[in-house]
């Protein structure tokens, strides 16, 4: 028998035996915290109640709204097409498919921004793409989708296209421009939202 | 989404590209150690040559150390691999099948394709039936449905059916694969040495 | 001639073998900063208080020696206007080697460290983290520091929360008055159903 087919068997058996021995390591998925600094500084992590407003009306099939309020605040409002997940259940089990979809934005809301950014910390951390926070959470909703104020005449022109698209966002979801038909006579200009494109993760070449 | 993370993800359309020069550099190994000869692949069920056997358990063997390596030191994320689901009767009954398929035949699929490629004549008939054998495969199958699925055990691994850690799995399997390398080699020999 | 060049393979492949284990071995990221509390756990602390209100800031401003106010803002933002004593760390150098060592030494004294920004959301983030990492002294300032420049100056006004989790508004009053609301909401905007998407199985591919 040649020493060479020997030399094989023993660097066979032997590394074998090395995956025995070593340490145990536990493997997290767990983004390192130096690389989850940066995402959390990214601005692009959060929408914007008007952007969300538009696609709702827009009824664009690849956003999904996350209410982490108690089911209690849900029943009493949540934004149409919302599903309840509160805070304290968010890493359960079952919501594991709910919340990281292929291609689709899942954005998280509370009444504020804190609940929203808390439970976004804890799933984001552990690499799920495509999840965001409507800023200002339900308190902004009301301020500027179902209660929009009207800026003043000083305002820029943006302002008040803004202010139209807000207007017709009030109508279409209830608010306090639902029963005002004359306030909607002015032509609705229509706000472009722009959304940021995802920085999409660098393409490994071979 | 390949399961190797060390690049970050791959993308499906380079999944190809690479899947492309894997493929090449198989059928090129293959073809280098004389897999597109029948006589020899036929050789392990005749005793004369192992090469077969020897083959795909190093093959095997580097494949599972190299995988259980790369996904401690973080290059593959090992939870994505695919783990075909295990139908046990219906593999059995295909196995010996094929196993039979093999010796008639001279080649396993992928090899007869690598003789095909040299411009071997019987692995050209052996491609050529094999693709009327997919087809009447293909036209049967309504009558062999109830034993396509037979024995299914779901996606199980041997270690998670041994209850096992991979690690010792993986040891024990090199000890065996080592001693049959060992016994092959004796049998072979024994046997009365034939050309081809 | 044959048997010599199959075992000169077998000799390359082994080489190779070992090679990408060795490579591989000496590759290992070391971790550097290390998670005390995985989201499972972490999720657990989120009872605990983890923010001062800013009538307790003021108190807190006052005693510089078991407290540290961090303000987690820009340079330029800070420049502009701080907090009495607090220290500038903005967000992205959070991690650095001082940096740490300046957290090192506020846990090993039990230093009370409030991170505040502009609101309360822009400090929340990078609190999670540290507490995360096992910080556990420090916490958020509600409100931040627009709110605390309005109690400073006494301009709060009957609006002004820090509490923004609190609803700022009755919802439901505020959609009764909106008219017919409980029709169009209900008929406008119907639930939509959730697709679960389980994970793509992948199509057997490829004999020997």
């Amino acid at each position: 028998m040649s020493k060479r087919y020997i030399l094989l068997a023993v660097v066979f058996i032997g590394s074998a035996f090395g995956l025995v021995v070593l340490p145990d390591k536990h493997d997290t998925k767990q983004i390192p915290a130096e690389k989850f600094l940066i995402e959390i500084y990214n601005p692009a992590r959060f929408l914007s109640t008007h952007q969300i407003a538009k696609r709702l009306i827009e009824r664009d099939p690849s956003i999904f709204l996350v209410d982490v309020r108690t089911p209690s605040e849900f029943e009493e409002y949540s934004i149409p097409g919302a599903f309840n997940i509160p805070l304290e259940h968010i890493l359960d089990e079952e919501w594991v498919d709910y919340l990281s979809q292929d291609g689709v934005d899942v954005v998280l809301y509370s009444n504020g921004n804190i609940y929203a950014d808390q439970a976004w910390m804890l799933i984001a951390q552990q690499g799920i793409k495509n999840l965001y926070i409507m800023k200002g959470g339900v308190n902004q909703w009301f301020s500027t989708i179902i209660q929009p104020v009207e800026p003043p005449e000083t305002a820029s022109s943006e302002a008040f296209d803004l202010y139209a698209f807000e207007k017709a966002a009030s109508i279409y979801f209830g608010g306090s421009f639902a029963n005002i038909e004359s306030a909607t006579t002015t032509p609705i200009k229509k706000t472009v939202v722009v959304r940021k494109k995802k920085k999409k993760a660098a393409e490994g070449g071979c | 989404m390949g399961p190797l993370t060390y690049f970050g993800e791959i993308s499906t359309e380079w999944n190809y590209v690479i899947a492309i020069f894997i493929g090449m550099a198989f059928g090129y190994i293959m073809e280098a150690s004389g897999f597109s000869s029948s006589r020899k692949l036929i050789g392990v069920f005749y005793g004369y040559d192992f090469a077969v056997i020897r083959v795909f358990i190093t093959a095997t063997l580097v494949a599972i150390i190299g995988l259980l390596y790369m996904g401690y030191f973080g290059w593959i994320d090992y939870s994505v691999l695919f783990v075909h689901p295990t139908f046990i009767f219906s593999a059995t009954i295909g196995g010996i099948i094929m196993g039979f398929g093999f010796i008639i035949g001279g080649f396993c699929p992928g090899t007869s394709l690598c003789a095909l490629a040299i411009g071997k004549l019987d692995g050209w008939v052996f491609t050529i039936a094999l693709f009327i054998g997919i087809f009447i495969y293909s036209l049967v199958f309504p009558l062999i449905k109830p034993y396509y699925n037979m024995g299914d055990m779901g996606h199980i691994t041997i270690s998670e059916y041994l209850n096992m850690s991979n690690a010792w799995f993986t040891f024990w399997f090199a000890i065996i694969a080592v001693a049959i390398f060992y016994v092959t080699s004796v049998i072979r020999k024994k046997v009365k040495e034939v050309r081809y | 001639m044959e048997e010599l060049k199959r075992t000169r393979r077998i000799t390359i492949g082994v080489i190779v073998f070992l090679a990408v284990i060795i490579i591989g071995a000496n590759t290992i990221k070391k971790q550097k900063n290390i998670y005390k509390y995985l989201p499972q756990q972490m999720i657990e602390e989120l009872i605990l208080v983890y923010q001062v209100t800013p009538e307790e800031a003021v108190d807190l401003l006052k005693d510089t020696v078991s407290t540290v106010f961090v303000d987690l803002r820009s340079i330029y933002d800070y420049e502009k206007g701080k907090l009495d004593n607090a220290i500038n760390i903005p967000i992205p150098m959070l991690l650095d080697d001082d940096n740490k060592k300046l957290f090192d030494t506020w846990k090993k004294d039990s230093v009370k460290v409030v991170f505040y920004g502009n609101d309360q959301l822009q400090a929340n983030a990078p609190w999670m983290m540290m507490y995360q990492l096992g910080y556990t002294n420090t916490v958020t300032l509600m409100g931040g520091k627009e709110y605390m420049d309005l109690q400073m100056a006494g301009l709060l006004s009957e609006n002004s929360t820090y509490e923004t989790e609190k609803p700022a508004v009755d919802y439901k009053a505020i959609l009764a008055k909106g008219g017919n609301n409980s029709k169009t909401v209900t008929t406008v905007a119907p639930k939509k159903t959730v697709v679960v998407r389980k994970k793509k199985k992948k199509a057997a591919e490829g004999g020997c």
